[in-house]
């Protein structure tokens, strides 16, 4: 992953608390109130030119959901990674939709997945699952199976209505008892 | 008509209403041929124009990050073959790559090698599958069966090295499932003079075609700045002539040792991206001859346990599938489990640009775009 550590530690300097780096690449912790100024700037600024987002996505910690953003610029190649700390008793972020319309859908996946709260996104609706699903599945406490024991469909009537019929009327039909005919094995000889 | 009404429905069970009487919204899918998997869209039209444009994802969603998380990492790389599951190498890939980098191992030289022939031949085969749909949603059956009747061998191929025709899980954590051998060599050698003149043949049979031209030539303009801003990759991003390709940017397996070309175009249009994923093929051919040509001895994999701990911390690598970057995110803390793997689906972020791209295109049109941008529906909902 490219960068230009010098230059960005020079341009960011009023924006980020912490910084890191790790095999390569390059981690920036902001403030949950200056990401979007942060973005804002690394768009602008004409030597950064960060055009793209790349991804953004949710990683649960101890104290709250992680805002991971990953800036990409198309024109000089560098990576970044911009993370932000949503505290679990406010889950609300700051949308960059009108910055980068490739937020638009990755926040509404952020949210149908976590349940982080994106202030001005303009149409913040599930996206993956249905709109009357239950919990935020990839949230840690949210169970493998799910909340709910969903059945399929056909499981609900016709076969429910099967188990509770006598058993004796289910082992004497025909259905359950075929007669077996046995067929006999032509063997056939190798010699032949 | 009231039930026709209530099928107009989103998801939110919201009603859409019509502005004007001149509008009217128009279903297409889940279940429609040409959407290439379960996709819905609804076009508000007036007359034959698209006014506006819902598409609706999640009817394939299943929960592969969640599924992820509660395996071991090993567990975790069959499930990245069932997200784009025409260019499955390439997520096995994608998955590999962060580990690796997170636990610093060292590949093997020749399994690097062996990743670019089976990654190219995955993108070889993924590509013909696009000439041939492209087709088939323009209207012309042809091109599909010569299409695959090459994809079919280069399946077969595939099906060779890894012992799988779709879901090849062969891409491993270290290396490769299993070693080339000379038999396999010479099925690829066979292969290759057996394509060569086919492509041509391909270019032939549908590039000159009057009604072809017509259907795709300024057919769904696009600019690299509004593509750029959506997040758009790949071909059709390289179609708007933004020459950016991450074999070439940020190197993985072997690519810095290859001789090969980034294609591009200028026009942006469905035309474009058309010939960017033809020509693309023919540089993937030229990748695998090298690759044959070249091949270095020594280890396919370094040997590794099955169930591992890569040190904490968090990675995210981007690499090159034929339908565009796949960014994976992957955190460890330091168990046999991940603790998250996030994918970033090329093809849903691709699909992000519709509602803009579609607007005041026409209906018929609408299914020329899409399948020119090759969605895999695997990908957009995992």
């Amino acid at each position: 992953m490219l960068h230009d550590k010098k230059l960005f530690l020079k341009k960011l300097e009023s924006f980020f608390d912490e910084y890191g780096e790790l095999r390569g690449q390059l981690i920036f912790i902001v403030d949950r109130s200056k990401v979007l100024e942060c973005l804002s700037l690394l768009k602008n600024d004409k030597d950064l030119d960060f055009d793209m987002l790349h991804d953004l996505t949710c990683n649960q910690k101890k104290k709250g959901l992680e805002l991971i953003y990953q800036m990409h610029s198309t024109k000089n190649s560098y990576w970044i990674t911009i993370k932000s700390l949503i505290p679990s008793e406010s889950l609300i972020a700051p949308s960059v939709t009108p910055l980068f319309a490739a937020a638009d859908w990755h926040e509404r996946e952020a949210f149908d997945m976590f349940g982080l709260k994106f202030n001005d996104h303009p149409d913040l609706r599930r996206i993956l699952l249905p709109d009357d699903w239950e919990g935020f599945p990839l949230n840690k406490e949210y169970p493998l199976g799910g909340f709910k024991d969903i059945k399929p469909i056909w499981a609900y009537e016709e076969a429910e209505d099967l188990q509770n019929l006598p058993e004796r009327d289910l082992l004497d039909s025909p259905i359950m008892k075929p007669e077996k005919k046995k067929k006999k094995l032509k063997i056939i000889k190798e010699d032949e | 008509m009231s039930e026709a009404k209530d099928f107009l429905t989103t998801k939110t069970g919201t009603l859409l209403e019509q502005e004007s009487e001149d509008r009217f919204w128009l279903n297409m899918g889940p279940q429609h041929p040409s959407t290439h998997g379960v996709f819905r869209i609804l076009l508000e039209t007036e007359g034959e124009v698209v006014k506006n444009v819902k598409p609706i994802i999640g009817y394939l969603h299943r929960g592969v990050e969640k599924i992820s998380e509660n395996r071991e990492w090993m567990g975790a790389l069959p499930l990245t073959d069932r997200m784009d599951y025409l260019g499955a190498m390439s997520n096995n890939m994608a998955l590999t790559l962060p580990v690796e980098k997170l636990m610093e191992i060292d590949v093997p030289r020749r399994a690097q090698w062996l990743r670019v022939l089976a990654l190219e031949t995955n993108r070889l085969a993924s590509h013909l599958l696009f000439y041939g749909t492209l087709g088939l949603d323009l209207g012309a059956l042809t091109p599909f069966f010569f299409a695959f009747r090459q994809r079919e061998i280069a399946q077969y191929l595939l099906e060779l090295l890894s012992g799988q025709r779709i879901t090849f899980n062969y891409i491993r954590y270290g290396g490769v499932r299993g070693d080339i051998t000379p038999q396999i060599e010479r099925e690829f050698r066979n292969f290759i003079s057996g394509f060569k003149p086919a492509f041509k043949e391909m270019w032939d049979l549908v590039e000159g075609n009057e009604i072809f031209r017509s259907r795709v030539i300024g057919v769904g303009k696009s600019d690299s700045d509004l593509l750029i801003r959506y997040g758009v990759t790949g071909p059709i991003l390289r179609a708007t002539g933004v020459k950016r390709d991450l074999r070439k940017d940020i190197p993985y397996a072997a690519y810095d040792e290859f001789d090969f070309n980034v294609v591009t175009h200028d026009k942006g249009d469905t035309y474009s991206r058309w010939i960017c994923r033809y020509h693309e093929m023919g540089e993937s051919l030229k990748i695998i001859e090298q690759c044959l040509d070249g091949m270095p001895d020594g280890p396919y994999i370094k040997k590794m346990p099955f169930f591992f701990k890569p040190p904490q911390g968090e990675i995210y690598s981007a690499i090159d599938t034929p339908r565009g970057d796949l960014g994976v995110y992957i955190v460890s803390d330091g168990s046999r489990f991940p603790y998250r793997i996030r994918y970033r689906a090329p093809s849903f972020c691709n699909l992000s640009v519709l509602p803009e791209l579609l607007y005041g295109q026409l209906i018929g049109d609408v299914i020329a775009i899409l399948g020119s941008f090759d969605p895999v529906f695997g990908e957009v909902d995992r």
